[in-house]
């Protein structure tokens, strides 16, 4: 199998292997073959007693764990477990936001504010906070206080979830017994009903996992929240992409995981020393590219570039020209002090909660921010001294990206074409068949795909058949790396219809052509900003989300954080495609309920398949039968 | 004899056979000890993963077919390979000492031999990762293979697969349990062709 198809990896995994240096790829061979147990979900190591097997082939082997479980009850166990893992690190990710805002408030961040005030004032006036004259600072304590109460055990509904979606899936969230009581109680509640003796009902475990995701998405969406408040609604913006992004003659300083808290003070601070950086030798100063999603978040807020995604950062080191990587949180290899051992490259970890054997630890926190970013950027510039001039080797590739579509920005386009009612255009072009649908693509890579090779067939595919494509996290970073986040992308791959309403939305927004083939509407954490825009169509039609012409897709996912994400936008009424098998094949009963009973419940459903062309008919066949349903 | 036989289509690639071999091939005989110890305990059979789509990634534990004529034997100059009255190939007891030259690893068409440290029965005790190095312990590079398990009667991989996937079988019985399966499939599709038949008569 393929590797990749992104040129930058092709090139750059060479050059590993002749270096001796080992990835994630050469990893993932030793461990084949994988453990079919693992695999299929019948394998439970939730008590002492364990591990228990359940034999998949039901010929000799057992057919319960010790404790009585059945297969359908293990299977489901682990999914809700990964769902809970999923939630948990969304939700911490959205806590860090809240405690910013909060030493904000309090004056113990002098280096954060609020940046975007309409933003601040549309999130106050929506989760009913009045603003009754006071300053801006106390009320970005109640809104941080008011986040963090979101996630401690409650009897009321979450805000961010009672007023984010629409009233037909809050109906249908009350009625299943599905609203989490508190964010953090939803992955406690998981933890205990999944433990040994509690819920051995595969359906009824299955229903307090999407009560958990649901948990995920509120927490997203107060994320994605918090994050424009503090740093500011992303607008559009041309960046680049590749690791032909990495600069010969700068300092080329990496930040990657997932939290802008850090990376937007380090943008910040790279500005004051880029005369330094000089002074050491770096003609051009300071390069900062992103990798992952906290690359997504510079990247739609500053234009920085995204060099590459989680499953190929090992391979940002190989270059030789990565002085630095700056990480925060998720999705960090362990293994990047290892292969920076090989070369110059300082890897340095930035959280308490996220330290790593052989690394630089420079513990940041908000109130000396300034101070510990700059402390850190020096780190990389005592770094490119060390830098082995024979060893460059930056593949001389790059493209273009548009990027910041947020939810806000897509509607600013929009009402170029019409002030009086921004969505009309979109929804008339829906109505007409212009566009057949949207799909929204998100998700990782996957050691187990070929990087960007499902991506990339699909989106063009879709696009062809005139789906609207909106893309976040690694979904867009692979774009990004494919040139498909452009205007030339529209043009060469756009149906007719697509391509129409593209030109003439671009053309209003003052593009030299029309709007990209996919529409980067954020990081992996702000899957919420699509969810926004899918509950604004159906309010404004007066539909649930369940009717819309609108499924999503990770073709290539890999985390927990996934499984979640995937949870929740089925249990918002999305099909939802996912391209690599998940771990529960070995139970009927929890395939059936999660690609087909899920239907009836919630309207959306998962659709499991790794062939690329088989996926599209279906997705495209989802959509029609959508459309036939809304009578269009 | 009893021989290893193997339903690939029963095997998950879980790699608990290679475990249970490596424990019973270590001198405590126990996984935690076996863990612990110098030098480490080596399996002699190895579970492979045959890539033959993106989507699909075979699994097949390989085991010794203990071959007659067998070509380790053959090919084993100081005659350590040999075959012992039970007809298990084993350089374990042969005539001279294994000399680690390598060439049953060369001629095994198989793959089932490997070259690694060992502790020499007569000569070492072995010891603790914690408290030795691998030099200290006496042990010496050796061909390492499958014995079918000596000391016990069922080998150790049989009695530790979950799905029953390796069979420990005389191979006119194996042949046989294929037989009835075998047949079984036929008598479903003969029972499917023969309703096929009275629809189409009847129309």
């Amino acid at each position: 199998m393929e590797r990749s198809i992104s040129p930058d990896s092709v090139m750059l995994l060479k050059t590993a292997q002749a270096a001796g240096v080992t990835t994630a790829w050469d990893r993932y061979e030793t461990q084949l073959p994988q453990c079919g147990f693992g695999e299929t979900g019948l394998c439970c190591r939730h008590c002492l007693q364990g591990p228990c097997r359940i034999d998949p082939f039901e010929v000799t082997g057992p057919k319960n764990g010790i404790c009585g479980a059945s297969a359908d009850v293990m299977v489901a166990r682990g999914l809700a477990r990964s769902v809970a893992g999923g939630t948990a690190s969304h939700s911490a990710h959205a806590k860090h936001l809240a405690h910013t805002l909060l030493k904000f408030s309090r004056g113990e961040a002098t280096d954060y504010g609020i940046k975007d005030q309409a933003k601040f004032y549309a999130v106050l006036d929506r989760v009913g906070i009045a603003r009754n004259g006071k300053s801006d600072q106390e009320l970005a304590g109640e809104l941080a206080q008011l986040a963090l109460d979101e996630f401690s055990e409650r009897e009321e509904t979450p805000v961010w979830l009672k007023t984010t979606v629409t009233p037909g899936r809050m109906t249908k969230f009350e009625e299943l017994g599905l609203i989490p009581p508190g964010l953090d109680s939803a992955v406690a509640e998981v933890m205990h009903r999944t433990t040994n003796g509690v819920d051995a009902d595969a359906v009824n475990i299955l229903l307090g996992a999407i009560k958990c995701a649901i948990g995920d998405y509120t927490g997203m969406y107060l994320a994605t929240d918090l994050s424009d408040i503090l740093f500011g609604t992303p607008t559009p913006v041309m960046a680049s992409a590749n690791l032909g992004t990495l600069k010969e003659n700068a300092v080329n300083i990496a930040v990657h995981g997932h939290n802008p808290v850090l990376s937007e003070i380090i943008v910040a601070e790279a500005m004051g020393m880029e005369q330094e950086a000089q002074a050491a030798g770096a003609s051009e100063g300071i390069n900062l590219v992103g990798i992952c999603c906290t690359g997504h978040e510079v990247m739609m807020r500053h234009g920085i570039p995204t060099a590459t995604n989680s499953l190929s950062q090992e391979l940002a080191i190989v270059t030789g020209a990565l002085d630095a990587a700056v990480v925060d949180y998720q999705c960090i290899m362990p293994s990047l002090p290892d292969v920076a051992a090989r070369y110059h490259t300082a890897i340095i970890t930035t959280m308490p909660i996220a330290k790593i054997t052989g690394a630089t630890h420079v513990q940041f926190e908000e109130h000396n921010a300034g101070e510990k970013a700059r402390e850190i950027l020096r780190l990389a510039i005592e770094a490119f001294k060390k830098r082995d001039p024979t060893r460059v080797n930056i593949p001389p590739v790059t493209n273009d990206a548009l990027a910041g579509l947020s939810a806000e920005a897509i509607v600013n386009v929009l009402a170029l074409v019409n002030p009086d009612d921004p969505l009309k255009p979109l929804i008339d072009n829906i109505v007409n068949g212009n566009i057949l649908g949207v799909c929204l693509f998100a998700g990782c890579n996957d050691v187990k795909v070929t990087q960007d090779k499902t991506f990339v067939e699909l989106v063009k595919a879709l696009a062809a058949e005139n789906v609207l494509i909106l893309c976040t996290g690694c979904a867009a970073g692979s774009f990004a790396r494919h040139g498909l986040l452009t205007p030339a992308a529209t043009q060469k791959y756009a149906g007719d219809g697509l391509k129409a309403v593209l030109t003439a939305l671009g053309q209003a927004a003052g593009l030299d052509g029309p709007l990209p083939l996919a529409l980067h509407t954020g990081s992996c954490v702000d899957n919420t900003r699509a969810a926004g825009i899918a509950v604004a169509l159906a309010n404004k039609l007066g539909v649930d989300i369940s009717q819309l012409p609108v499924v999503a897709t990770a073709p290539e996912a890999a985390m927990e954080k996934a499984v979640s994400i995937g949870t929740w936008a089925v249990a918002m009424g999305l099909p939802t495609h996912v391209g690599v098998v998940p771990p529960v094949t070995g139970s009927p009963v929890v395939v059936e309920v999660l690609t087909k009973a899920a239907k009836d419940l919630l309207g959306g459903y998962f659709i499991v398949e790794p062939d690329p062309q088989a996926a599209v008919a279906k997705m495209v066949a989802a959509l029609k039968e959508r459309r036939k349903g809304l009578g269009i | 004899m009893k021989r290893l036989f193997v339903r690939p289509e029963l095997c998950t690639g879980c790699k608990t056979c290679e475990l249970a071999c490596a424990v019973e091939h270590s001198q405590s005989k126990n996984l935690l000890g076996a863990m612990l110890e110098l030098p480490p305990p080596h399996s002699r059979l190895y579970v492979e993963a045959a890539i033959t789509s993106p989507f699909e990634i075979l699994k097949m534990p390989m085991t010794c077919r203990h071959c007659d004529p067998a070509p380790c034997i053959a090919a084993c100059i100081p005659q350590a390979m040999h075959r012992t009255p039970d007809d298990v190939v084993t350089n374990v007891g042969g005539k001279h000492e294994c000399i680690a030259c390598g060439m049953c690893v060369m001629m095994c068409p198989f793959g089932m031999i490997a070259r690694a440290p060992a502790v020499d029965g007569l000569k070492a005790t072995g010891g603790l990762k914690a408290t030795g190095s691998l030099k200290a312990t006496g042990s010496r590079v050796m061909a390492l293979k499958c014995d079918l398990c000596p000391d016990r009667d069922v080998p150790a991989c049989v009695a530790a697969c979950p799905t029953g996937a390796i069979v420990f079988a005389e191979g006119d019985q194996f042949a046989h349990q294929s037989r009835v399966r075998a047949s079984f499939v036929l008598s479903q599709a003969r029972a499917v062709r023969e309703a096929t038949m009275v629809q189409a008569q009847e129309e």
